[in-house]
């Protein structure tokens, strides 16, 4: 009186699997959280011997010692000015403010096109190979200045 | 034949009908009445990030970030010029979390190699309630001797934490 085909009962066993799949347990179910991180760093270079900020800065040997010449090359505006020279190993400034990373100069009312002279007692050390690195010296040391100036 | 089987049919049918009813009689209704929720709670962010050493000169601009995301952009000047910044993370649910996966990783293929990425590692286990903090450092070369022509380098990374 019931027949029940193949059919039939391939039918009512997908049923029965659909029904009980929301029932078996995956094991995947699991909080979580992703955190995204993008970042960027970029070299903002104000080291050259003729600075963009319109200042030249000079280093030049005076006897014993060192000068820095500083000239605003604006040609009305005072200047305040910094420069900071970055900390080398055998090399001494005894004379300027040290900041963690080397030392600092600052000077306000900068008159335009008059060059200031500012000696700087530089060491180097050991001295007997002064001669040997001191064009070596003064290239990374006024490359490794830099320079900042604004108008005041 | 035929008509015997009908009459069998018929009795079985009838005979399901006065069980039914019989049982339904009998039957007392038991109420449950109960209440269940999901009371843990997952709940794992950045709460903070913040530059914690500038170099002189350099800008470390205003790191941005939102609950799962932290983003940042260095201006370094001069050789041995760096910046650090410090990300907070903190397991604010009831659930305790653990680090699966971290993933840091300068685009050393087109970035500048005068810029040099360095990070430290959350903590491992952060029990609910707990905070971790970890640093992610760029510092600008101390042997450069000339301006690099690639002045700038990206990093990205993922972080995941999973319930314990």
């Amino acid at each position: 009186m019931f027949k029940l085909r193949k059919n039939s009962i391939k039918i009512l066993l997908v049923i029965f699997f659909i029904t009980l799949l929301p029932l078996i347990p995956t094991g995947m179910s699991q909080y979580q959280q992703s955190f995204y991180l993008a970042g960027a760093s970029s070299i903002v270079p104000q080291i050259s011997k003729t600075m963009d900020c319109k200042a030249n800065l000079k280093l030049e040997k005076n006897d014993s010692n060192y000068n820095i010449i500083i000239e605003n090359r604006s040609e009305e505006t005072y200047a305040e000015w910094e420069i900071m020279f970055y900390k080398e190993k055998q090399m001494t400034l005894t004379n300027l403010e040290e900041t963690t990373n080397g030392w600092s100069l600052k000077g306000t009312n900068l008159k335009p096109k008059e060059p200031v002279i500012i000696p700087i007692n530089l060491e180097i050390t050991p001295q007997e190979d002064e001669e040997k690195y001191l064009n070596h010296y003064l290239e990374k040391f006024v490359f490794l200045s830099s320079c900042k100036i604004k108008e005041s | 034949m035929k008509k015997t089987k009908y009459i069998l049919l018929l009795f079985f049918l009838i005979g399901i009908s006065i069980m039914s009813i019989g049982y339904s009689l009998l039957a007392t209704n038991l109420t449950l009445d109960a209440n269940s929720e999901i009371v843990g709670e997952w709940d794992v962010r950045i709460t903070n990030m913040k530059a914690i050493q500038v170099s002189p000169g350099c800008d470390a601009g205003t790191p941005m970030f939102t609950d799962t995301t932290m983003g940042f952009y260095a201006k370094l000047i001069k050789p041995g010029d760096s910046i650090t910044y410090e990300i907070t993370i903190e397991n604010k649910g009831t659930m305790d979390a653990k680090l699966e996966t971290i993933d840091i990783t300068p685009d050393e293929e087109n970035g500048s190699e005068r810029l040099h990425y360095e990070n430290t590692t959350p903590k491992t286990q952060l029990g609910k309630g707990e905070t971790t903090k970890f640093t992610i450092t760029v510092t600008y070369d101390t042997s450069s001797t000339e301006i690099p022509e690639t002045k700038s380098k990206a990093i990205t990374g993922t972080i995941e934490y999973v319930q314990t």
